[in-house]
């Protein structure tokens, strides 16, 4: 039973940090209508610069992280403006914004390995205890400062959507990104601000994952399982994207633990597969007709 | 007149082209020696070289070999097989060498394999650890291949034994690489040294190349309650682990094979009882003269362990030739594969006939603890 709830826990906390970026990842879908797998490039900018905050610099943990979320940010709205700006602007179809993604994926791994180098770089170790131990089970500090500053910036986000002028216009694009312009929105902006609350999601969870599995330019390979939990949870439903990723956080781990993790990607894929065939709006998602 | 002149110019020539072919196959003893010194792993080939050299120059010092000088000519197959395989072409055609050393790169040297048997030379690999550098595809031995340095899946061999009859931890965990050949030759040794030794494997778990987190395999281990954690798998991933075990509430003893990198202490800091098995290692007490030398000799205050390697090399094929007490391939390659107790700087060699690498080679156990690496001891398997 103590293991049993050890794998919960280590699979919560996995899910937490997919959920930071399923969310961001779900938000742009949500209003362009694309899967941005220049994702990963955002998580790397936030781990890297994070890293080098802490150890070039030698800022406290509060600053860095706030950093790393700069980082994040830039790159992020760096990307829309020099990339999709442009093919939305000339009405390009899609598949041109996937593949800019794609190709902005790639480029943002490997201009880290020519500048920075393939190595892997770890955080200094800043907290001074690292995990609890509490009757056999045992948590980690940094699990818990995880969830709870993701658990802060999901909820400002979640505020921001339900309740702000600027969350009502990104619910209305939405629905239907055409006509919220033509109502007196500059979608343009509109557009950036969504990019800017991703770019700080990943950034963030870019920070968490290179203080906990160190920093390397592969690092946002890890968008691909948030993909398969936003698809799960409903792609463009925040609620889902977490919900997605928890579940997806925990199923890993029951299988990793229990069974064997060579039968784990094969489970996960198999059951993204059975998801999309069976409700293809996945749990909390809201009826589309193209799914990208 | 003239064509009498010519006759005389042209029967010199071929006189002293003769004499020249034959003083030289009489006055030296010619080996060659493959290494990497241009490319991607020159560093490392470029310390074989001079540790090569050195060791050359002591025994010309010391009157040669048979009486006769060492005549070591280098080869640089620049990291790849096409260029090795022309290095070695030139050293067996035109410059005759009776043997051929090298290299440290396992597909250079299985690619010159083929040359040197059929050209009856004998080749010693230095640090190629693939399988197929000494047998082919059916595990069949390569009668002219040879090597110094153990094989990747004896790293199993060398932890099971040390585990359970040095250190006295008969109840292991495995978490292993299934996505790796490395990994997964060294885990296949593991078991079986196990079992020959009364241990047991409570449980054998794997992860994938690239994941990171390892909670899930490590929750369940902890369950089982192992003595010991057995990771044949890159520093990387071991770091990793580790860190993540201590996290877990794990304290137990960690045993790895040759994957110890300084990094591992950037990862995680408060690593200990953790052992690695390596090939070298310079804090060996028995290296120290060699690394004094070759600092003094190149300049170098931290030269890379393949300058031992070289050294080694050298002197192991010296022991062999005088062995022979000729400097024909054939004869060469018997006494490679009859080879006994040579002792060398850094372990003392006796060839397998069966397998041609080195039976039960001694492998150097370094202790990670306190933030470094601590040598322990030099250590064989007894069996």
């Amino acid at each position: 039973m103590i293991k049993f709830i050890q794998q919960l826990i280590n699979g919560t906390s996995i899910g937490f940090v997919y959920a930071l970026i399923a969310i961001g990842y779900s938000l742009i879908y949500s209003i362009l209508s694309f899967s941005n797998f220049a994702h990963s490039t955002f998580i790397i900018a936030g781990a890297y610069t994070g890293f080098f905050l802490l150890t070039a610099v030698s800022l406290p943990l509060p600053f860095s992280l706030l950093g790393a979320i700069v980082g994040g940010i830039l790159i992020a709205v760096f990307a829309e403006k020099v990339a999709y700006r442009p093919i939305r602007e000339r009405g390009n179809p899609t598949l041109y914004f996937i593949i800019a993604s794609m190709g902005m994926s790639i480029f943002g791994e490997n201009i880290v390995i020519a500048t920075i180098g393939p190595k892997f770089r770890s955080y200094p170790p800043i907290l001074s205890v690292t995990a609890y131990q509490i009757g056999g089970i045992s948590i980690s500090v940094l699990d818990i400062m995880a969830a709870v500053v993701g658990s802060i910036f999901l909820l400002m986000l979640m505020y921001v959507v339900n309740k702000t002028r600027q969350g009502m216009a990104i619910r209305a694009a939405a629905f239907d990104l055409e006509t919220v312009g033509l109502m007196g929105v500059n979608t343009n902006q509109l557009i950036s601000l969504v990019f800017l609350v991703a770019g700080a999601l990943a950034g963030l969870a870019g920070f968490f994952l290179g203080m906990k599995y160190t920093v390397f330019p592969q690092l946002g390979n890890l968008t691909m399982k948030a993909y398969v939990a936003a698809v799960f949870g409903g792609l463009g439903s925040l609620p889902g994207a977490v919900i997605g990723s928890v579940f997806l956080g925990i199923i890993e781990t029951i299988i990793a633990g229990y069974f064997s993790s060579t039968l784990r990607d094969i489970f996960v894929f198999a059951l993204l597969i059975l998801v999309l065939l069976v409700r293809p709006s996945g749990l909390m998602g809201a009826k589309r007709e193209d799914k990208v | 007149m003239k064509k009498a002149i010519s006759l005389l110019m042209v029967m010199t020539m071929a006189l002293g082209l003769l004499t020249g072919c034959g003083s030289k196959k009489a006055e030296t003893v010619n080996v060659g020696y493959l290494v990497h010194i241009t490319g991607d792993s020159a560093l490392w080939g470029m310390a074989e070289k001079n540790g090569a050299q050195l060791a050359a120059d002591e025994i010309n010092k010391a009157g040669g070999i048979l009486g006769k000088p060492l005549n070591l000519q280098f080869y640089d197959g620049r990291g790849n097989s096409a260029d090795s395989v022309n290095a070695v072409k030139k050293a067996i055609e035109q410059d005759k060498v009776s043997v051929m050393l090298g290299s440290n790169l396992s597909g250079p040297t299985i690619a010159a394999g083929p040359i040197c048997a059929e050209n009856k030379v004998p080749q010693v690999a230095s640090f190629a650890t693939n399988l197929r550098v000494t047998s082919d595809d059916n595990n069949k031995t390569l009668p002219y291949s040879f090597r110094l340095c153990f094989t990747d899946p004896y790293q199993g061999k060398i932890i099971s034994n040390y585990a359970i009859e040095k250190l006295n931890l008969k109840k292991a965990a495995i978490l292993y690489d299934v996505t790796s050949d490395y990994s997964s030759g060294i885990c296949e040794y593991i078991e079986k040294g196990y079992s020959e030794l009364g241990g047991t494997i409570l449980t054998k778990l794997a992860f994938r190349s690239g994941d990171v987190d390892f909670r899930p395999q490590l929750s369940e281990i902890k369950a089982q309650n192992p003595e010991v954690l057995i990771l044949p798998n890159l520093y990387k991933e071991n770091s990793l682990i580790a860190k993540q075990a201590y996290d877990l509430g794990m304290n137990i003893p960690m045993i790895a094979g040759d994957s110890y990198s300084p990094a591992m202490f950037e990862i995680c800091p408060e690593l200990k009882e953790y052992y690695t098995v390596q090939h070298f290692s310079w804090d060996d007490p028995a290296l120290t003269e060699i690394k004094t030398k070759y600092s003094a000799a190149f300049k170098e205050e931290n030269p890379e362990l393949n300058a031992a390697m070289g050294y080694d090399m050298v002197y192991f094929i010296a022991d062999c030739i005088t062995k022979a007490n000729a400097t024909d391939g054939e004869t060469i390659r018997k006494a490679i594969e009859t080879a006994e107790k040579v002792k060398l700087t850094h372990a003392t060699i006796t060839i397998d006939p069966e397998t041609h690498n080195p039976l039960n080679k001694e492998a150097v156990i370094l202790l990670l603890e306190n933030q470094k690496a601590n040598f322990v001891e030099r250590f064989s398997p007894s069996k």
